[in-house]
């Protein structure tokens, strides 16, 4: 343990550790109620995973639904995630998050320039067949951001390499989804990206950025966060690297962690039970959280998780100069398409990721085997002709290495090293389906949200299913990835976001966010743009708290729902 | 389509710059990001180009054909990336002047297909920052072999011109004393 330095560096009331949502929050309301922030960032822009992501923000009972004469409530929301959390999640954070969800996003609008909308017609993931999901009006979007207005910030702050940033949710799927990208408007996009303003998850990053600018907190890039410093049982600073060079920060009020998941560090993920998986997301998302929390006794959590599924283009790579690994969300569940393992069947519902990849780290007892992994996606040149494979676009030809092709399903079975017969006779049996328009082995083609996200709404009867006739055949091995930064195991934390001890002690001075956090607050459930909306909320609370101004809310909805405090 | 002309004063003779610029391979030392060039035959050769594009980095497959080579002043070429809708055409021509040379390049890019407005819009922001550091670094490179030599005069004998220390080094490193020839090398000729 470091000891406490003779001289600090820099002093601040709050020092946020990460400049995604989580981070840049937590400085923003801190500051609005009167404290002094830093923001220290890993690596060399700003924006953490948030500016990697698609930069939904999923928040029930908000404003903008119920002026749009959605009937929702924080109740509603409540039950919904709690029926979802299966009983991994803890009651009291999850209604935390439904009371404070809608408090922080007002919050921000009002005070911190944030302009968000609904994103029509998406629905929850579990709509309808969960009771309290909705159809629409709890997935959120900003508002294009013109980032020019971050002055110096415009380039620190960063992109995305995975999502299409100059066009947003209404106008993706305005015109058809991923699927439909030929309908896409390019010249928006085009015009967007000339004039630099910003959608989706580097809008979202944009915003928050832009607010604490404003505001002149201080936000240093390139600063590692090597060690806690404790004085007492209390965090009072931070052991920085910069250059080399060590630099300590002085926080009167309290440290926040808000350091994202633990997607490169295979030794964090194998620690935390988890098979090495490829990442999506930029170095500096390597566990920091738990590993600074833990050498307090900030206790770490895992819920149930899945590990994602994706591939790489070879030629691709983003920040740090590592491959870009993508994750292939949206093109399993295209018509024409299907997964299969190496006994050539399917396993789940390709349409919706958390049917498949739940079904990927299944083990078989009898046999001491994953028998969904490997895996691959196969479909034929219908769907090559009509859609793209992530930024392969329709008809373009794959780049050499990724794919697989074959003039027929059993040859490239053959190829890839799989059962032929069983290939052949999944596939008749899927094509079987696709002309009754409904699969009854897994149901693909049910799921509102598989349509929305990963269909394409002109193929008929069923945005899903589409048969594999046409050859050439291809075949895709998809591998494991990591979360993006939503990892399965986090810090700890109490309803004001202090991280917790093994005896359920604050560990005082000492906050978690965002990602960092143990997702006791939605279990093993998942539901896109939850992420993003627990940065916003949790920053939103620990700004609050620090500053002597914790919300009583839950309070008030714990006495009134009835649930045990 | 985007189209960018960059242009350069060279302080080496027009025929010196020839000689170096009708060396594909040499290029590849000036071509921002150029990973690897590969030469087929005197007209055909394949470019790996590492470029950036937000937070995007991509290495492509650049397929050049050059349609003209006419020493010492002009090259005509085309190009296409490999697997993606892009395809171009440009041109190097240079002449003579009281100081050396002086290049111009042209580059035209045409994006196909629905994205060709994404692929312009790229084009537009990032190829007249990698033409202007393609040039700057052809001029250093070719400068650095080829040094402009003073033409003799009437009055007395002129001292060699000092040469930097980058040249020097340059020099050393391809193994080769400094000035002497070259003064007039024929081009390689017409290929």
């Amino acid at each position: 343990m470091t000891k406490i330095p003779s001289h600090w560096h820099s002093e601040a009331d709050l020092i946020a550790v990460g400049s995604g949502l989580g981070g840049l929050a937590s400085a923003i309301t801190a500051h609005d109620h009167g404290l002094s922030a830093i923001v220290l960032e890993k690596a060399d822009q700003l924006g953490g995973v948030t500016a990697y992501s698609f930069g939904e923000v999923w928040i029930a009972a908000n404003h903008h639904a119920r002026e749009a004469g959605l009937e929702d409530t924080v109740e509603s929301g409540f039950r919904y995630m709690r029926r979802i959390s299966m009983g991994y999640g803890d009651d009291r954070l999850i209604l935390n998050q439904a009371v404070h969800g809608p408090e922080a996003l007002r919050y921000f609008e009002e005070n911190a320039g944030l302009r968000m909308r609904i994103v029509k017609n998406l629905p929850d993931y579990y709509w309808p067949e969960a009771n309290d999901g909705t159809s629409e009006g709890r997935f959120l979007e900003v508002l294009p951001f013109p980032a020019i207005t971050l002055g110096e910030w415009q380039e620190k702050t960063r992109l995305s390499p995975h999502v299409p940033y100059g066009l947003s949710h209404v106008e993706i799927f305005g015109a058809g989804g991923p699927a439909n990208i030929e309908n896409w408007d390019f010249s928006v996009m085009s015009e967007r990206m000339a004039s630099d303003v910003r959608c989706l998850g580097p809008g979202l990053a944009a915003y928050f950025v832009k607010a604490a600018a404003d505001r002149g907190i201080a936000m240093r890039t390139g600063v590692d966060v090597a060690e806690l410093i404790e004085d007492a049982g209390r965090v009072i600073g931070v052991r920085c690297v910069k250059d080399g060079a060590d630099l300590f920060f002085k926080a009167c009020k309290g440290v926040v962690l808000a350091t994202s998941g633990y997607d490169n560090s295979r030794r964090v993920a194998a620690s935390m039970g988890q098979l090495a998986a490829e990442s999506m997301v930029m170095p500096a998302i390597d566990g920091a959280a738990i590993r600074l929390a833990g050498r307090l006794g900030g206790r770490v959590v895992r819920v149930p998780d899945v590990t994602m599924l994706g591939y790489h283009v070879a030629g691709e790579e983003h920040e740090g100069d590592l491959p870009l690994w993508r994750n292939a969300l949206y093109e399993l569940g295209l018509p024409h398409t299907i997964v299969v393992n190496s006994s050539g069947r399917r396993f789940g519902d390709e349409s919706f990721y958390r049917s498949l990849c739940f079904a990927i780290d299944y083990i078989d007892g009898g046999t001491q085997t994953h028998p969904n992994f490997p895996c691959w996606v196969v479909f034929d040149s219908q769907a090559r002709r009509k859609y793209p494979f992530g930024p392969i676009l329709p008809g373009q030809p794959f780049p050499e290495g990724i794919a697989t092709t074959a003039d027929s399903i059993g040859e490239l079975a053959r190829k890839i090293g799989i059962d032929a017969s069983a290939l052949e006779e999944t596939v008749t049996r899927f094509n079987g389906y696709c002309q009754i328009g409904r699969d009854p082995e897994f149901s693909r083609g049910t799921r509102p949200w598989g349509a929305f996200m990963s269909g394409d709404p002109a193929n008929r009867p069923n945005a899903n299913l589409g048969p594999l006739m046409e050859g050439p055949f291809y075949a895709i091995e998809l591998m494991r990835l990591g979360g993006g930064g939503i990892s399965a195991a986090g810090v700890a934390a109490d309803e004001h976001c202090r991280v917790l001890d093994y005896d359920d002690r604050p560990i005082e001075g000492l906050y978690v966010a965002g990602n960092a956090m143990a997702r006791l607050d939605n279990g093993a459930s998942m539901q896109s743009g939850v992420t993003n909306a627990r940065g916003m909320t949790h920053g939103y609370l620990i700004g609050r708290h620090a500053a002597g101004n914790p919300s009583d809310l839950l309070g008030r909805a714990i006495a009134s729902l009835g649930i045990a405090g | 389509m985007i189209e960018h002309e960059q242009a350069v004063a060279i302080g080496s003779d027009i025929n010196d710059v020839w000689a170096y610029v009708s060396d594909m391979q040499r290029w590849a030392v000036s071509v921002p990001g150029c990973k690897d060039c590969d030469v087929i035959n005197s007209d055909r050769s394949i470019w790996t180009i590492r470029a950036g594009a937000g937070a995007l980095i991509k290495t492509v497959k650049v397929n050049v054909l050059v349609e003209e080579w006419k020493a010492p002043t002009g090259v005509r070429f085309r190009f296409d990336v490999a697997n993606e809708p892009v395809t171009g055409d440009g041109s190097y021509s240079a002449r003579a002047t009281d100081s050396g040379s002086h290049l111009v390049l042209v580059l035209r890019i045409i994006g196909s297909g629905p994205m060709a407005p994404v692929w312009e819009t790229l084009g537009k922001a990032i190829v007249p920052a990698l033409a202007a550091s393609f040039v700057e670094s052809l001029r250093l490179q070719i400068e650095a072999e080829y040094p402009r030599v003073e033409k003799a005069s009437a009055g007395p004998a002129m001292p060699c011109p000092k040469r930097s220390r980058w040249q020097r080094l340059v020099d050393w490193l391809r193994g080769r004393r400094p000035s002497s020839k070259r003064v007039s090398a024929p081009p390689a000729g017409t290929h």
